[in-house]
């Protein structure tokens, strides 16, 4: 076998680091030390696009202008469950500066007969029909008004309770099938079937299924704690909303978007067009955002397509912030049922979770995993159900359930431990068998201070101070899908190149970085050129696999351009291309400390104007979890929340969180403190400010606007202080790892529990507001 | 479901996840089978959650047998 | 948002030359042909961009000369041209020293971007910002309709509406300035057509939904603002003003409250309160005005004012909290006083 063994850092610094032999491939590159020993690893590097971004130099996919460019507007109902019937456009077509419409129709598959009917069925307020292409923006929109859509109305229902009940309004109308895991099938939470709306159950998810006996566990259990927490609909609100720049040539499509996965992109405008992978090429150089909603082309990229395809001209497609609210993805809302039983020393013994939540006219309204695995129990089950409504499609959302499920799952554990009087991080050390989270509670309550806290309801006083932490976990995904391709070019110039996108995290910086370290240059010596299909498939920005996918292979080629690089370099001093390193900008050798060759002059040794080096995501070192990908441990965090509580008012003040995270190896302290002070902020939203509002009679959203729909403004962002957690796992060569979504899970639940140790009352409900407080103290009915 | 190995169920071709955990597609690898409590399935060819037959869309429910159903072989470029 | 022709009206007779209608019967009657004011066009153009209000000419009355002064005259009182903008109010000086509710309400309205843009004539004028009112998929009451979508037992979404005089359209004044206004007893003078000026008390400026649903102040087509005068404060005038939000950053007003009383010592000789957020306009509470009035401004007093000022308080299906909010924050405005 080509492999060899070495010996990495391992563990914690200053807590339990050592070393572990690993046997490794042959071709990867030596061990990194840890972060300490390291150049720019690890350090607070300045954002290479920093200037850019600031400058309003950098152009995002809204910026593009093209010769010739036509400008879109989608076409939506603006009812919520109808069948169209006819739809007139003879006044938008005539308007002037109108270059093409597209209607969505049905298209039979030859010799196919249905009912289906010329048009979609609309299942929601804010559906898309169709799309205009015209001179002007505001003349696609006059246009967009000019056409008549006849509908023949249905009975709809949006709340998701109303939806559940048995003569409820039908969604969709088709027979409900049994599960592949063979769960039951429409069961709602009081046993009764559902009619058509109820989907589910989910019981099983990448963790494995149900373990143990439920009811032996409640048997043993001393204490049980049974409670019913909801969560609203949230939506993502990133600041560049979706949509593209369509320019299709005769010899290929062009596709600038504003996405987080320009390889998915490019593959479904391929499938949806029919056309080689080779021919479509999607292009994000700078990102404005996604949260998860914007790992597809969605209707608006093959709408823009189509309308490139009828005028022969680039057509640019951006959502205006209602649409963006409406149909282009949201968080689904919860409804938990959490029992948990646990004996009188603490110990869990069971856990059952029952949940429904409604992804609209979508699936995918579970509450994720994280009561299965955050604390370990042996007797196991949940029971996740999607709840059909006529509202707008959910979309992956920064640890889609898992936000939702650590909600309910962080306020359970600290009602448990008040039931068994133990404090609740006490509690926590208990039965938490994670050695990073149980680091992060050390170091954490320390910087918060936790020893300040004081019994719920305690205070004296009309505001009322609060303390409370909540936990999360997320697992290591990586995307072995991953490459980038190093060029080392004769000028002394280095570029990386990869379709991977910056969604605004830093990724461009961290790959500047990681280069930087391996050819001993500064950062600023590195070109990265990403977001481009044309390039090595990258992973999608999303399930916060970037970091610990893209930059092992980031590395790894490299190392590879470099010792190809250094071959030249040994052959005019006639040594072993081993023994030679480059530092601090210069070629040296450990046998000769007189040799010193600076890097731009070795590149001009090649023979070739280039050297080019492509690598791949190899394996885990050490394998994973699951063969496709699953790596092994979790990225932990510990969230401490101090608010204040105005027990007249009712207003909630979060005045400061403390976040402890651990992503594996650091790459850029900075860079993650800006992600997790994003993943807080919205954490603190999610917890007290946003919320769809939909009406139930009229089918629509009533905030789908910055100013009703509310987040936080620079007033009411806490004091953050971030914590970051070195924590080594040597499983590839850079042994790092991203903290996107994990930044996110904990925050409400923190939020929730201080909220409850503030004034002695529980609030099972987000978002939490005047209203819901002053209920809570009995101060309105 | 087996959770030692992704399912590996004929599923349409035009089914993607909107969801990010990794390659997303169907064919061998199809990550959105995993978690299904938690992914949102979406349909390329109506641009929607809704196939081409008003149909809900699901990896349950875009298998063969469905009329707007297009496997993943039917490649005809 | 629809094509319309731009005019830069050059005095106050050019201006009312060119009009003949205004946004609130646009709204009402959309009749289409309609050429309309607009000053800091905030509101205005919120409601073309959102194609509630489709105007053929809009009149831009922002550049009038004269009607961008604030005067301040120890004996005549104040008086601030309905084209100066909110961030000029908020630096004012004279405002701070003799009007401290209402510096206060002016710095906590809108962001300093919109306080820059916006003027009081606009402010005072603007419309409501009921949910329903601003879209375009719903036809309410204000809009020509035959409903009210926020008050329906079931299915209003009403947690930002009126507590009281909900009776017809439950949606609430969007102006906090003229809360403020209001209890400082202010006037709006007015000019038609003809030249006339009118000064009309902040009391009666505002119309209630039940008395013109289509309408929240008394303009007509022919009509503009052209100043708002506040009578010259006594020495014993004080004042406070209290804006509760779920945002402090920004954001519209969940309950306001200005109060100005005429102290003598420790007792409230005169008092004037003022809600808003709690009715379809600006509402002076006789009760809690006539609650405090004699008494001696202490904790218990100021709550007695408080919850009489909420005796007359019908809440919704979902703004209950509204009560005790406004009792905190009426009770607090009073005793800031003290």
């Amino acid at each position: 076998m080509d492999t060899r063994k070495e010996k990495f850092p391992h563990g914690i610094p200053g807590h339990n680091l050592t070393e572990i032999e690993r046997e490794i491939p042959i071709e990867e590159p030596p061990v990194w030390p840890v972060n300490d020993e390291l150049k720019v690893i690890g350090k607070r590097v300045t954002r290479i696009d920093a200037l850019e971004k600031v400058t309003g130099k950098a152009k995002y996919t809204s910026d593009i202008k093209l010769p010739g460019m036509l400008y879109a507007k989608m076409l939506r109902s603006n009812v919520p469950h109808a069948v169209i019937t006819s739809i007139d456009i003879s006044k938008a077509e005539s308007l002037p500066g109108v270059h093409a419409i597209h209607l969505i129709e049905n298209v039979r598959k030859e010799g196919e007969e249905n009912n289906n009917g010329k048009y979609p069925m609309v299942k929601y307020a804010g559906q898309p029909l169709g799309g205009v292409a015209a001179e002007s923006l505001e003349i696609a929109k006059d246009a967009i008004s000019l056409i008549k859509v006849n509908y023949e109305e249905k009975p709809f229902v949006i709340d998701i309770e109303a939806a559940m009940e048995l003569n409820a309004p039908i969604v969709f109308d088709e027979p409900i099938t049994q599960q592949e895991d063979g769960g039951d099938v429409g069961e709602t939470h009081d046993g009764s079937k559902g009619e058509g709306n109820v989907r589910g159950p989910s019981t099983s998810s990448f963790f494995g299924g149900p373990r143990g006996d439920l009811e032996e566990g409640f048997k043993e259990a001393d204490v049980i704690v049974e409670r019913t927490y909801r969560t609203q609909v949230h939506t993502h609100m990133p600041l560049e909303t979706h949509g593209v720049v369509v320019d299709w040539n005769p010899d290929h499509m062009m596709v600038y978007a504003s996405t987080q996965n320009t390889n998915a992109v490019r593959n479904e405008m391929a499938s949806i067009f029919n056309l080689p992978k080779s021919k479509v090429r999607v292009f994000c150089d700078f990102m404005g955002g996604g949260f998860g909603a914007k790992h597809s082309a969605g209707s608006f990229g093959p709408m823009a397509a189509n309308l490139a395809k009828k005028t022969g001209r680039p057509v640019w497609l951006m959502l205006d912030r209602q649409e963006e609210h409406i149909a282009e993805g949201n968080r689904p809302n919860s409804i938990q049922s959490l029992k948990i039983g646990a004996r009188k020393d603490g110990t869990l013994t069971a856990i059952q979770q029952r949940s429904h939540g409604t992804a609209g006219v979508n699936l995918g309204a579970g509450v994720g995993r994280i009561a299965q695995i955050l604390y370990p129990c042996p007797n196991f089950a949940t029971e996740q159900y999607d709840v059909l409504t006529n509202a707008g499609p959910g979309a992956a959302w920064r640890a889609p359930g898992n936000v939702q499920g650590a909600f309910g799952l962080e306020q359970a554990i600290d009602e448990l431990a008040e039931k068994l009087e133990i404090d609740p991080l006490k509690y926590r050390d208990l039965i938490d068998k994670s050695e990073v989270r149980k680091v992060e509670r050390q170091r954490g309550a320390k910087l918060f201070d936790w020893s300040r806290r004081q019994a719920a309801g305690s205070g004296k006083g009309v505001v009322k101070k609060g303390l409370g932490v909540g936990q999360s976990t997320w697992p290591r995904f990586v995307t072995l899908d991953s490459s980038v391709e190093v060029k080392i070019h004769n000028d002394g110039g280095v570029e990386i190149r990869s379709s991977v996108q910056d969604i605004g995290t830093g990724t461009k910086t961290i790959l500047a970085q990681v280069v930087a370290e391996e050819l001993g240059l500064p950062v600023a010596a590195i070109t990265v050129n990403i977001g481009d299909t044309f390039f090595p498939v990258g992973p999608g920005s999303g399930g916060s696999v970037v970091t610990g996918s893209i930059t092992p292979p980031a590395r790894n080629a490299t190392y590879e351009a470099k010792k190809a690089l250094l071959k030249l370099v040994a052959k005019k001093w006639e040594t072993d291309s081993s023994e030679l390193f480059i530092e601090d900008g210069q070629v040296g050798s450990k046998k000769d400390a007189g040799l010193k060759m600076p890097f731009k002059e070795a590149t001009k040794l090649m023979r070739t104007s280039q050297i080019s080096k492509i690598a791949s995501r190899s394996n885990d070192y050490g394998g994973f979890q699951q063969p496709w990908g699953l790596a092994y441990g979790d990225l932990g965090s510990v969230q401490f929340a101090e608010v204040s509580v105005n027990t007249d008012t009712g207003f909630v003040r979060v005045d400061k969180i403390v976040a402890a995270h651990s992503c594996g190896r650091p790459l850029n302290l900075g860079q993650l403190e800006s992600q997790i002070n994003g993943g807080v902020i919205q954490g603190v939203s999610y917890a007290l400010y946003e919320n769809r509002v939909m009406d139930n009679g009229t089918g629509h959203m009533m905030n789908a606007n910055v100013d009703q729909y509310k987040v936080p403004f620079s007033m009411e962002i806490p004091e953050i202080e971030t914590l970051i957690v070195e924590e080594y796992g040597a499983r590839s060569s850079t042994d790092a790892y991203g903290i996107g979504e994990p930044a996110n899970i904990a925050t409400a639940a923190a939020i929730a529990n201080a909220v409850y140790n503030a004034i002695g009352v529980r609030i099972y409900e987000i978002p939490i507001t005047p209203s819901s407080i002053l209920k809570a103290l009995n101060k309105v009915s | 479901m087996d959770n030692s190995k992704p399912g590996n169920l004929s599923i349409c071709k035009f089914l993607r996840a909107r969801n990010p955990y990794g390659m997303m597609e169907g064919g061998e690898d199809p990550w959105l089978l995993l978690d299904d409590a938690n992914t949102i399935s979406w349909c390329i060819n109506s641009a929607g959650a809704m196939g081409p037959d008003n149909g809900l869309v699901s990896p349950m429910e875009c298998k063969k047998g469905r009329s707007c159903f297009v496997s993943q072989q039917a490649d005809t470029i | 948002m629809n094509k319309f022709s731009w005019y830069e009206a050059k005095s106050l007779e050019d201006a009312l030359q060119q009009v003949n209608s205004t946004v609130s019967e646009q709204l009402y009657e959309h009749s289409g042909k309609a050429s309309v004011f607009k000053s800091g066009g905030v509101d205005v153009f919120d409601l073309v961009k959102e194609g509630l209000l489709k105007p053929e000419k809009i009149i831009n009355i922002r550049n009038i000369p004269g009607l961008d002064k604030i005067g301040y005259d120890p004996k005549k009182g104040l008086s601030i041209g309905s084209n100066v903008t909110l961030a000029e109010m908020a630096s004012n000086p004279d405002i701070k020293t003799n009007y401290l509710a209402l510096h206060q309400a002016v710095n906590h309205a809108a962001t300093p971007q919109l306080r820059n843009m916006s003027t009081l004539g606009g402010n005072i004028a603007q419309r409501n910002r009921c949910w329903y009112f601003r879209s375009a998929d719903h036809e309410c009451f204000r809009k020509g309709g035959d409903r009210c979508f926020a008050r329906h037992s079931d299915t209003g979404e009403n947690e930002n509406h009126a507590i009281i005089d909900n009776g017809s359209c439950v949606s609430v004044h969007a102006s906090s300035i003229a809360t403020a206004l209001m209890a400082f007893n202010a006037s709006v003078v007015i000019v038609n057509e003809e030249g006339e000026k009118k000064e009309v008390h902040m009391d009666d400026f505002f119309v209630t939904a039940g008395k013109d649903i289509a309408k929240e102040n008394i303009l007509q087509a022919k009509e503009i603002i052209t100043e708002i005068i506040l009578p010259a404060p006594s020495k014993n005038t004080k004042s406070a003003y209290i804006k509760q939000v779920a945002r402090e950053s920004y954001d519209w007003s969940l309950g306001d409250v200005a109060v100005v009383l005429e102290v003598s010592g420790d007792t409230c000789r005169t008092a004037s309160i003022v809600l808003g957020a709690a009715a379809p306009v600006p509402y002076r509470s006789l009760e809690a005005q006539q609650a405090i009035e004699k008494k001696t401004i202490n904790s218990e007093n100021a709550l007695a004012a408080a919850e009489a000022a909420m005796s007359k308080a019908r809440p919704l299906t979902k703004n209950g909290y509204k009560v005790p909010l406004f009792i905190t924050t009426i009770k607090q405005a009073i005793l800031e006083i003290s």
